[in-house]
């Protein structure tokens, strides 16, 4: 980022100056891809928001506007808002994966866009992954119909291998970049529709050049390869955790995002006591945790009501260590 | 290289930049937290975003609620998307107003294009035979980008007033070097006042209606904008460099910024004082968080 507060000419100036920060961001753009091993185009956005928004209200087949959207049950707040006419579909309860005959259903033949997630923000569960069957078979189901897939990686990204899709939404702040710039990663510019006057004609505001390249030095000095390494003693943890409460295990789950719920404290009572002992930790997603509200995720994956009011979302992070693990799971041990 | 070119960017000012670091702390900071989250940290950076929206708010008309976006874009999109009626637009805007158009007749208003006259000014006789009964939201530039012509805003509000339509001004060019009118909506962009690219803000005047939100997600920002608040350019943004202050007086009597002399910016004579007004009001409210506007 220091480099880019230096070249902080607007980066669609013609002057020398402005061609040096141009530079910069194409420079940007592709080590991004680089590190993410994405072969196609990558537009930066205000975040994985804005970049959910371009995808769903912009994705088009051939000269035709996809009209039809298509969400889970379990997606991020702003996917809603994004596309406040999508037709939901449910999670099957025992499986907790979109019930794949509604979404036959919703699909129907051709001209759809899917927004599906990568990892559940709150529960860690797994849909769409590189190399997992269930994921292929989710990414085949939607392309067989003439669909479009969109993956919101905002929780995997940096973290695991980017799963097959057709646009992928990323967000910076979530590995280790900076807040207010994530990026909309599309197989082939034949799927959006164009929109503004930067980002290649596909976004609109001036491009925010030490956003860029702090996303992209933190997906450089991350890495998944350091990142796999640390499954093992992420995996203990939860079990050790798991162990002294209730498990909320909607798999096939990642390491790093789980959901307990304590056997008689409220999630708000969690937060408070953990809060003073030291530990952020949050109930829900961060976005609408602010408000306390019951939550919509665990409420599609059949999470029963009394549960889920004593439920509470730990989350880990590259710079979490093995220490920051066994006071937490200590504090839980007390309060448990 | 000499820079002339304020206009399309300017750079980061040290003060910008310093207030900004504090929350961008590293991994054994206790500055990076989500403002939307519950624990200790997200309050803490709730607080420092709440801080920097009296301050950005305090070179805005008093009596105002100011929304914090991804940028001057995304506020005028917001205020023309998602108002009603009919909208007119004078011929020399943004493009980022002007591109509005095809979503705005989508939406099955119209988009109406006003000419400006020789002096690239407002033609306040063609907008107000342009105007159709269903007019409900003007929008002007405070200083044009290219040109540096003021709009006649009084004018243009009062006409506003007697239609009762509302008038967004976009004061990108405008904000932090010289007042600005009542009107309903303002948009303004950091990364023009040496704050940082990537934010900007709606002011809104308290009795105007709150636009519907650009549908982007997220619930932040009081459900109004999508993007999440954040603390290392809010801050930065909130803080228009004092050090600007020796430079911005020196400016002759134009609109401070386009620098394209008296003919152009006829009328802003009075701006050089009030540009230190607000440069003093900044200081003061920089460190108090007060609202109050010279």
């Amino acid at each position: 980022m220091e480099e880019g507060f230096r070249l902080w000419a607007n980066p669609s100036s013609p002057h020398a100056e402005g061609r040096k920060a141009r530079a910069a961001l194409e420079d940007a753009r592709e080590r991004i891809k680089r590190a993410l091993g994405w072969q196609g185009e990558l537009i930066f956005t205000s975040g994985a928001s804005e970049a959910l928004w371009i995808a769903l209200n912009r994705a088009k087949v051939g000269q035709e506007p996809i009209m039809r959207r298509i969400v889970s049950a379990a997606e991020h707040d702003a996917v809603y808002r994004a596309a406040p006419d999508a037709t939901v579909i449910p999670i099957m309860p025992l499986r907790a994966e979109p019930d794949r005959e509604a979404l036959a259903e919703a699909l129907g033949e051709g001209g759809a866009i899917v927004a599906l997630q990568s990892l559940n923000s709150e529960t860690g569960t797994q849909w769409l992954h590189a190399g997992h069957a269930h994921s292929a078979a989710l990414a085949q189901q939607v392309r067989e119909s003439g669909g479009v897939l969109l993956a919101d990686c905002s929780q995997s990204a940096g973290k695991l291998p980017l799963p097959d899709a057709d646009m992928i939404v990323v967000s910076a702040h979530k590995f280790g970049g900076p807040i207010g710039v994530g990026a909309l990663l599309v197989r082939d510019f034949a799927l959006l529709e164009p929109g503004g006057g930067h980002e290649r004609g596909y976004r609109q505001g001036t491009e925010n050049l030490p956003g860029a390249l702090g996303m992209a030095a933190a997906l450089e000095a991350g890495g998944l390869e350091s990142w796999a390494t640390g499954e093992g003693e992420r995996l203990d943890f939860r079990q050790a955790v798991w162990a002294r409460g209730e498990a909320i295990a909607v798999g096939p789950q990642c390491s790093h995002i789980f959901a307990v719920a304590h056997p008689a404290l409220s999630a708000q009572a969690l937060l408070i006591r953990l809060d003073a002992m030291g530990f952020a930790v949050s109930a829900g997603s961060a976005c609408s945790s602010g408000t306390l509200k019951k939550s919509r995720v665990l409420d599609a994956f059949g999470v029963p009501d009394d549960v889920a009011a004593r439920t509470i979302r730990v989350s880990l992070g590259w710079n979490t260590t093995p220490e920051d693990l066994e006071r937490f799971a200590e504090a839980w041990a007390l309060l448990a | 290289m000499i820079y002339l070119d304020y206009q399309a960017t300017t750079p980061l000012a040290p003060e910008a930049r310093e207030a900004m670091l504090r929350w961008l702390g590293g991994p054994d900071s206790d500055t990076f937290g989500n403002p939307h989250s519950p624990h200790r940290m997200g309050r803490m950076a709730a607080a420092a975003v709440e801080a920097a929206r009296e301050n950005v708010a305090a070179l805005l008309p008093p009596g105002g609620e100011l929304t914090f976006t991804s940028g001057a874009t995304e506020a005028l999109n917001t205020v023309l998307l998602g108002t009603g009626g009919d909208v007119m637009v004078f011929a020399t805007e943004h493009a980022a107003v002007l591109d509005c158009q095809r979503a705005v007749e989508a939406q099955g208003r119209r988009f109406i294009v006003v000419p400006v006259d020789e002096a690239g000014r407002a033609d306040l006789t063609l907008l107000r035979s342009m105007r159709t009964p269903e007019v409900r939201l003007i929008v002007a530039m405070a200083v044009n980008n290219e040109i540096g012509t003021l709009h006649p805003l009084p004018e243009i509000i009062a006409l506003a007033r007697s239609w009762d339509a509302r008038v967004l001004v976009d004061a990108v060019q405008a904000y932090g070097r010289m007042p600005l009118p009542e009107a309903d909506y303002i948009a303004i962009s950091a990364h023009k006042i040496h704050g940082p690219k990537g934010i900007g803000a709606l002011w809104r005047r308290r009795d105007a209606p709150a636009p519907a939100p650009l549908l982007l997600g997220g619930g932040q920002e009081g459900g109004c904008a999508r993007v999440r608040s954040r603390p290392p350019c809010a801050p930065a943004s909130a803080r228009p460099p004092r050090s600007r202050a020796s430079a911005w007086r020196r400016m002759p009597s134009t609109c401070g910024c386009c620098g394209t002399g008296p003919t152009t910016c006829s009328g802003a004579g009075t701006s050089t004082a009030a540009i230190v007004t607000v440069i003093g009001a900044t200081s003061m409210s920089a460190g108090t968080g007060s609202t109050s506007h010279g």
